[in-house]
């Protein structure tokens, strides 16, 4: 091995940031329907303490099981939903409990100290307010370093009958975020979710394909702490929602008549206009696993792209025409002379260089950097190895 | 709880837990089987250690996970891209890549026929300096003696299984005709010789182990026993031995009848740290915790009084006697005692980096004294 150092000057050294990033489609079938008839798939996991619901993409029970996300929802103590006096409600101070655990974490406090509120166009002054929502909770394994901005999509069944729910698809995108995403989460950057392409159309009710009417505010996407808070009024429509909450139902009340996200009996003395399991009834009504099981029925394909980040130190190592010709190896001299020169003493020294040895301060070596080929080195050339470090 | 202790230099110490994964791979009819696993799912590949998993469900044809990479300045490229492709892409185009990414063994035949200078064999003599260290091990590792010019089956197995090194002493070869047993080597001597303990050559050595490196390299071209297959891939049946271990994936005619097995551990090396945290007889008999003193008193707690020129808070607060009487209607004397439930590690600016939990609260009274022993894996 050589035992010639030469000190790398500021020049030499740079620090660089790749991202690396992976294409993540979740198909609908994965969060519903292959592994077992609702409620009871192989990959939904339930918790004693009804919370949440984790996600996998195979029985969890299997070693080869991956965590896709986690599942839950909540509203605001402000929601009309925690104001009713209707019987029948369940877990409503946890679901109060995970929207305020949710929004302390993700938009913070106001100047009073109050939890603030989702707020649907990110502009935290005042506008429409999410106060009832589900929260997915992208794994770590799946969401990475952070989401990339402009890549995620999901696509919801909107069709009113319960059993044709995907007859209606609407697709919610993050648009453009890339440019207009949002700073003011104590968790970091964030970007709208607007409602984007609806394919089909209820087939009950009238005949005409519905539209939903325009981009409108559904959600947000917090990229790094890979969270996405979706409005209940997705799955609302204008009328029949309440219009207390700004940005109530989405749809269009000619075209899609109240939606029926359970199939299960009516929650008896809600006030809620409208079919027996809307959207409403279901928050109040339903357990948590309950609401997230109706939400699963009614999710399709989830696609986004993750990025990890790379941190990299580059040493341009140069080795001018006069330096390493010569080798302290051992195998380079025979018989007291240089093997490569093949007995012509008046040819140039000959080196290959093999290696490349990062040192420390006090002489340690750090770490070795391998040439996939020798490369040879004589006075009449000069080079540059480039050695990357990622960390 | 803001009671400080150093810890003195016999208080921690650096060791190493080394652990030894064991493998086995089947080996038949162009299968690996690896630790008796089958079937996990569509897209999981038996006998394959997976690196991520991904798609583990996901049929041809269905949207899968990848990873892609924008060319750039860093020049980052994914190891599954070719460099000719990656150097001839333009800055800014997507280099993408696929999963899964798994490792399994791989087997390669260097034929003696080849000849010294033949292509075929450049990939062995770039291991002839790494054979040639180990011929302090035993001579049969000599590279110019036993492997240059001769048939060499080398297995190689990735170190994402072994780890550091394959631990000596653990690799077991078998070959199975039939169902029958009728060849197996080990490296009883723990030096890397592989050495036939069946049939007529038992005692003999068949080839060697590269520990470190996770390469076996068998020569002994011996017949193991009187049976024969389809061994070189041809239709014609030859006698086993040792250069055909591992050829399940022989090309069309492959070795029904044979089964494979290879046996070994890995070594991984975790470094891990011990920290003594003492609680000792006459302290930590004081909590700071709000419930540590009587609710009766808990009042006096802001009983503070100042003025212009003094500031003074009550000095006198009752503690709350946690201590159990073991007689009816009755009150134990007061004791100090406290329960600790966890320790904290701090570093030398005093910032808690470490919390290490009880599962159960410890009850400390003055005289007792405690050792709380810490483990931290690096």
């Amino acid at each position: 091995m050589a035992t010639t150092f030469k000190t790398l000057l500021p020049g030499d050294v740079i620090d660089t940031r790749n991202r690396l990033h992976e294409s993540i489609p979740i198909t609908g079938t994965i969060v519903s329907g292959t592994y077992g008839p609702q409620a009871q798939e192989r990959n939904i996991k339930d918790y004693s303490h009804g919370l949440f619901q984790s996600v996998f993409d195979y029985p969890f029970l299997s070693s080869s099981a991956n965590h896709i996300f986690d599942l839950t929802m909540g509203y605001s103590s402000n929601s009309p939903i925690s104001a009713s006096s209707v019987a029948g409600y369940k877990q409503q101070k946890s679901k109060i409990n995970i929207y305020n655990q949710m929004a302390q974490v993700l938009v913070g406090h106001d100047a009073d100290g109050n939890i603030r509120e989702f707020d649907a166009d990110g502009d935290l002054t005042g506008g429409s307010k999410i106060r009832s929502c589900y929260f997915i909770n992208i794994s770590r394994l799946l969401g990475k370093d952070e989401i990339k901005k402009g890549s995620f999509q999901i696509d919801l069944g909107l069709e009113p009958n319960y059993d044709k729910a995907f007859s209606a698809s609407l697709s919610i995108t993050d648009t453009n975020a890339e440019t207009t995403y949002k700073t003011n989460s104590p968790a970091g950057e964030y970007g709208i979710l607007k409602t984007n392409t609806l394919t089909g159309g209820p087939s009950t009710g009238n005949e005409t394909r519905a539209v939903v009417s325009a981009s409108h505010n559904v959600g947000l996407i917090f990229y790094q702490a890979g969270v996405v808070v979706l409005s209940s009024s997705i799955f609302h429509n204008n009328v029949k929602g309440d219009t207390s909450i700004a940005g109530h139902g989405i749809l269009d009340e000619n075209h899609f008549p109240e939606m029926d996200m359970t199939h299960t009996a009516s929650v008896a003395g809600f006030s809620e206009p409208g079919p027996l399991n809307s959207i409403f009834r279901l928050f109040a009504s339903s357990s948590i696993s309950g609401a997230c099981n109706a939400f699963r029925h009614r999710l399709g394909n989830v696609s986004f792209n993750n990025t990890t980040e790379l941190n990299s130190t580059i040493y341009f190592c140069r080795a001018n025409a006069n330096e390493f010709n010569y080798s302290s190896n051992p195998t380079y001299l025979k018989d007291s002379k240089i093997r490569v020169k093949a007995d012509d003493s008046r040819a140039e020294p000959v080196s290959y260089i093999t290696t490349v040895g990062l040192y420390g301060p006090n002489n340690e070596l750090l770490a070795v950097g391998k040439l996939s080929e020798p490369l040879k080195k004589t006075p009449s050339n000069e080079l540059t190895v480039r050695v990357r470090l990622d960390y | 709880m803001s009671y400080l202790r150093q810890f003195g230099p016999n208080d921690i110490y650096v060791n190493e837990l080394r652990t030894h994964p064991q493998y086995e791979f089947v080996m038949w009819n162009g299968t690996e089987y690896l630790n008796n696993r089958k079937y996990e799912g569509v897209d999981i590949k038996t006998g394959t250690v997976n690196l991520y998993e991904y798609n583990v469900n996901r049929a041809a044809g269905e949207a899968r996970i990848f990873p892609f990479v924008e060319k750039g300045g860093g020049l980052i490229r994914l190891n599954s891209t070719p460099v000719s492709s990656f150097t001839g892409s333009t800055y800014g185009s997507t280099i993408q890549g696929e999963y899964p990414l798994t490792a399994s063994i791989a087997r390669q035949l260097f034929d003696s026929s080849d000849g010294l200078g033949a292509s075929e064999r450049l990939r062995l003599h770039a291991m002839r300096t790494t054979f040639d260290y180990y011929k302090y091990l035993s001579p049969v590792y000599d590279y110019e003696t036993y492997y240059s010019g001769s048939t060499v089956n080398l297995i190689s197995i990735p170190s994402i299984m072994f780890g550091s090194r394959i631990k000596p002493g653990s690799l077991d070869l078998k070959i199975f005709h039939s169902g029958t047993l009728v060849g197996r080597a080990k490296d009883i001597r723990r030096n890397g010789e592989l050495i036939c303990i069946t049939g007529s050559n038992s005692g003999s050595v068949v080839g060697v182990a590269l520990y470190g490196e996770g390469f076996l390299a068998l020569t002994s071209s011996d017949t193991v026993a009187a049976v024969n297959d389809t061994y070189t891939g041809t239709a014609a049946r030859v006698t086993a031995s040792w250069i055909y271990f591992g050829s399940h994936h022989a090309g069309t005619n492959k070795p029904r009848e044979t089964v494979f097995s290879l046996e070994f551990k890995g070594t991984h090396r975790m470094p891990v740290v011990t920290m003594m945290a003492h609680a000792e007889k006459g302290v930590l008999n004081n909590s700071s915790n709000p419930t540590f003193i009587s609710s009766s008193a808990s009042g006096s707690i802001r009983s503070i009084s100042r003025s212009s020129s003094s500031f003074s808070e009550d000095d006198e607060i009752p503690i709350k006697n946690v201590v159990q009487s073991p007689f009816a209607n009755s009150t134990a004397s007061f004791e100090k005692q406290t329960y600790i439930s966890k320790v904290g590690i701090y570093d030398e600016q005093k910032n808690l980096i470490a919390v290490a939990k009880l599962a159960q609260p410890v009850r400390k009274k003055e005289e007792d004294s405690y050792t709380f022993k810490l483990k931290l894996d690096l």
